[in-house]
């Protein structure tokens, strides 16, 4: 058994040592995220400034990395929320996991901070520190091409150097963008971190894992969703069916439904804009739209941008979505937060509590006040905050659209009540993929659930967030995990009865999927159908990684992540949404069209074996192997 | 008269992006696209999402929806996220 290689960095002073993982370590929490959280648990003290020198950070692959098997370019970022004060996971396509690894590393931790600015170059096992002087300033795309092009490249941007709260790190045109990953480097002067090796990832059996990666490359491939509508429409095909559902957020989350939909969404992206599609390293799905802005070939927006920068502030210019998403990456923020905190404001103007030069339909100014958030120019270093801080100092926090203080996904819940419930206890904050991303079953996928019905939501919650996890734990992206609904699903069609009849037959399902989250450990069998990542990890590693247990692994990863909350002060108290989801109906003539939390939650708090607090008990995390 | 809009595949299949009929409901116009156009179209349209005006059939009345003068009914491809 080989065990993951992890090196620590000291920054203050400029030590660099081997870190150990222990065997104990390496089976109970295999690598990625659910093995930084444990790590952050361990190298912390309680209550540190997410970005002071003691702050540390955590950056590592999982064992699928750099394998070749399917979308598993991905590494993860474990730190302190510099939004939540909670824990944060940030994870990312592109280059640079993949070379992290080939250079001799499965992780990096890093603590300390420099005076100077930074690069960490990881060489072929050799991490030495760089000075960075002359990359301070430069945006994302300016700071790599500094790079040799064969390298595998992580940068900030000016928002990260100005510890914006919500500052992403690039990779290539891939973003770890939420939870404020720009700001926790930047706060240690680190600039880029680069690698690059020749070094073979390490997989336990060659032969039969080669055999069953290429069954899995052509079962996505196959596949309706990852086959043919992610490759063709990329995730902004999501928003006319959002809004077709009253899904789409519109006006700051006032409404669901937007004149302005169609004009932002992947169809028409794909008939006016596209240039081709693209994809990150070993990724047969190629769901990147490749689109030209100012004459440049660049990265288009995903679903949640498109959302964001149109009906959400009554835009629809297609134009710009698109510049205002490349700007964001370029200057290094994510695109949810910015534009989230974008139409917080401009309801704040609309109300009268601040005036920060923007508003509802009204998009010619956005580059300026982008740049000016960015530089935290006068009052718009407020906005740099992000919206729950905004609310504590100008009012409207029943508008402010947060949980635990990042702001929500482009995802309606008063229209999709599971996805509520996500949202709310989601670790991270207001995340749709940490919250279980129930939406896809409730409002815009092909199999659609009673979306007002609390019924079943809490346990479909309990296992889609710990069967996320662990797909992400390995280091495979999540869209690898689309084809767990059955392509005959989409070759019939969300009006077909069968479909329907489905749908009717899940929101009844609860009990039953209680009944499979206490049986997982006889769970012991793998399907291509159903999980195919626990397969591919289980030859990678040469650990006993079953369905039944690939999912406990989620579970051992999300109950970390609630100790860390519980840790750090976060209480049930923070497991809340914005009054405008929980009280005002979106559809004055339907009370039911509001997220009913008090219902799902205690719910939610039992399937997961947490008191009624939502702290985890000693005996589930003693039934997890996390305590003794 | 109302208009009909196609989307993708479907807007391949039948040539058009979109155009006006005369239908009194949504069975009406999956009518309509199974006599014009081929068997591979009215396959193609049975499993996407339908749209009247702006509203997914599956809130109103499935194919039993009515349609008014000036309705539009879109078909759009099912997609994926996150």
């Amino acid at each position: 058994m080989r065990l993951p290689v992890y090196a620590m960095l000291d920054l203050t002073t400029g030590k660099v040592s081997r870190y150990p993982i222990t065997k104990k370590y390496f089976k109970t929490y295999v690598g990625g995220k659910a093995l930084g959280c444990r790590l952050l648990l361990d190298l912390t003290k309680p209550g540190i400034d997410p970005l002071a020198p003691e702050a540390v950070i955590i950056i590592n692959t999982g064992p699928l990395n750099g394998t070749g098997a399917p979308s598993s370019s991905r590494y993860n970022m474990t730190f302190k929320n510099v939004l939540t004060g909670g824990i944060a996971s940030s994870n990312c396509g592109g280059q640079f996991g993949v070379m992290m690894k080939k250079a001799g590393y499965d992780g990096i931790i890093i603590t300390g901070a420099s005076e100077t600015p930074v690069t960490i170059e990881i060489i072929d096992g050799e991490i030495t520190l760089k000075d960075a002087s002359h990359l301070w300033g430069l945006d994302t795309e300016e700071a790599q091409e500094k790079f040799p092009h064969h390298y595998g490249k992580m940068v900030i941007g000016p928002a990260g150097e100005n510890l914006v709260r919500y500052a992403l790190a690039a990779s290539g045109e891939r973003v770890s963008g939420r939870c404020g990953t720009g700001a926790a480097l930047g706060a240690k002067k680190i600039k880029a971190i680069v690698a690059y090796g020749t070094k073979e990832p390490h997989v336990h059996s060659r032969k039969k894992f080669d055999k069953f990666v290429s069954k899995w490359v052509s079962f996505v491939k196959g596949h309706p969703m990852t086959g043919e509508s992610l490759p063709r429409y990329g995730s902004a095909g999501l928003v006319n069916k959002a809004n077709a559902t009253h899904a789409l957020p519109t006006h700051n989350f006032k409404y669901g439904q937007s004149e302005h939909a169609d004009a932002v969404s992947g169809e028409t992206m794909a008939e006016t804009a596209l240039l081709r599609n693209s994809g990150c390293v070993s990724c047969p799905i190629r769901c990147e739209r490749r689109v030209k802005v100012a004459g440049r070939d660049v990265k288009g927006p995903e679903y949640e941008t498109a959302g964001f920068f149109g009906p959400n502030i009554d835009c629809g210019d297609l134009e710009t979505v698109l510049k205002m998403n490349y700007l964001c990456d370029v200057l290094g923020v994510d695109t949810i937060s910015f534009a989230s905190t974008v139409a917080f404001a401009m309801e704040l103007k609309e109300k009268g509590l601040a005036d920060f030069g923007v508003e509802f339909g009204k998009t010619a100014n956005l580059e300026e006040v982008l740049r000016k958030t960015v530089a935290r120019e006068g009052i718009w270093s407020d906005m740099a905050e992000g919206t729950k801080r905004m609310a504590e100092k100008y009012g409207g926090k029943e508008f402010a659209i947060n949980a635990k203080g990042l702001e929500l996904a482009s995802y309606e819940p008063r229209r999709s009540v599971g996805m509520g419930l996500g949202y709310a206890v989601s670790n991270r904050g207001g995340c749709h993929l940490n919250g279980g991303y129930l939406a896809l079953m409730e409002s815009v996928g092909v199999l659609l659930m009673d979306a007002q019905s609390p019924e079943s939501k809490a346990q479909f919650t309990v296992f889609l967030q710990d069967a996320l996890e662990a797909v992400s734990t390995v280091g495979c992206c999540l869209f690898s995990a689309q084809t767990f609904v059955p392509g005959i699903i989409y070759k019939l069609g969300p009006t077909h009865f069968i479909t329907r009849l489905v749908g009717k037959i899940m929101i009844h399902a609860g009990p039953a999927i209680t009944l499979m989250l206490k049986a997982l450990p006889a769970l012991r069998f793998n399907a291509l159908i159903l999980l195919p990542q626990a397969e591919a990890a289980r030859l990678a590693t040469g650990l006993p990684l079953f369905m039944g247990n690939f999912v406990k692994l989620g579970e051992i990863s999300y109950n970390l992540e609630r100790m860390y909350n519980i840790r750090e002060g976060l209480t049930s108290a923070d497991d809340a949404l914005p009054d405008r989801l929980t009280k005002t109906p979106q559809d004055e003539k339907n009370p039911k069209t509001v997220v009913p939390l008090d219902k799902m939650i205690p719910k939610y708090y039992k399937v997961r074996g947490w008191n009624t607090e939502g702290v985890p008990t000693d005996k589930k995390l003693k039934s997890l192997g996390v305590i003794k | 008269m109302i208009t009909v809009k196609y989307r993708g595949v479907l807007a391949e299949l039948t040539g058009k992006l979109q155009e006006q009929i005369d239908a009194a409901t949504v069975n009406d116009v999956m009518k309509y696209v199974k006599k014009t156009y081929s068997a591979a179209a009215y396959k193609e349209a049975k499993k996407l999402l339908i749209v009247i005006n702006g509203d997914s059939i599956l809130l109103h009345k499935g194919f039993k929806t009515p349609t008014s003068d000036g309705d539009t009914v879109s078909f759009l491809p099912v997609c994926g996220g996150g």
